[in-house]
């Protein structure tokens, strides 16, 4: 299941990289099924395919230590009503702006306790600093010389959240 | 008149906030709900009588939670309140930090309805 093998990573400044792929993706799988009960798909994507992707709602958050690690979730609308549906237990139809928006925020706020929690058992201090949200239809993440150490998609038949992790 | 006994969810996110409201009303309490540590005071003063505890995020914009807990621990009217920290922080210093300023116990998210509903019970004595 959990491929526990360091991956070479993308980033690059990858020769300080500290941090495998699964030590990120193993947090994002376990959040999703622990908050939704869904057990994602995981599939590597590049930058291009990722275009493909309508991404309406991104939640971002940093973590600040020794290194800088972004963190964001990408997912359409109707992701985001389906992940907020099972992660509150509510019918759908009442959901507003808001409630998607503070979905989104708060899987990848719980993502960076997860992640945090791990490294400062190694022995790192971080800080978490509060998430915020992007909306708006196409959008994209880029950073403008920085390549994403991890870009996924995880993905059941009623969701798809693009993922991706930056060292900055 | 709104006779139950109340919890007082303080947490930034709405959606943990109905989250917590849905396993919150299966135990028959009613849920009184603040976004800040400066909301929750406000809340605190009108209801501080009726609540058997407060679910406390940590990171939160303006008060943090430890913050927070400081300021409740200090006041006699609030004091006796315990208080269920519900956050994603989970580091170990932390966790010490919080015990020492009086919390009663730890929830760390992300948390399934099963395990809210059983650390509340714990907390208010019916555990």
């Amino acid at each position: 299941m959990n491929d526990m093998s360091p991956v070479k990573l993308l980033n690059v400044e990858e020769s300080d990289q500290t941090f495998p792929n699964w030590f990120f993706s193993n947090a994002i799988k376990e959040i999703i099924f622990t908050m939704t009960g869904m057990e994602v798909t995981e599939e590597k994507v590049s930058s291009e395919t990722a275009k493909e992707f309508n991404e309406q709602i991104t939640g971002v958050i940093m973590l600040v230590g020794n290194k800088r690690i972004m963190i964001s979730l990408s997912m359409s609308i109707y992701t985001a009503i389906n992940l907020v549906a099972s992660m509150t237990g509510l019918k759908p139809e009442g959901f507003t702006q808001g409630d998607l928006v503070d979905g989104a925020a708060e899987l990848v706020n719980i993502i960076a306790g997860k992640v945090k929690a791990k490294i400062t058992s190694e022995g790192d201090r971080y800080e978490i600093l509060l998430p915020f949200t992007v909306i708006g239809d196409n959008h994209s993440v880029i950073h403008k010389n920085k390549t994403a150490a991890l870009l996924r998609l995880y993905h059941t038949e009623n969701i798809a959240v693009i993922a991706r992790v930056f060292f900055l | 008149m709104d006779f139950k006994a109340k919890i007082l969810s303080v947490d930034d996110s709405t959606l943990i906030r109905k989250i917590i409201r849905s396993s919150v009303e299966v135990l028959n309490y009613s849920l009184l709900e603040a976004s800040s540590g400066d909301e929750a005071l406000t809340v605190l003063s009108k209801e501080y009588e009726s609540i058997k505890l407060i679910l406390l995020d940590w990171n939160m914009p303006g008060m943090n939670g430890l913050e927070f807990l400081k300021v409740i621990k200090k006041d006699n009217l609030y004091k006796k309140i315990p208080v269920m920290m519900v956050t994603t922080e989970g580091e170990k210093g932390n966790i010490v930090k919080a015990v020492q300023a009086g919390v009663t116990n730890y929830l760390l998210k992300p948390f399934t309805s099963e395990e809210l509903t059983k650390k509340v019970m714990q907390c208010v004595g019916r555990g």
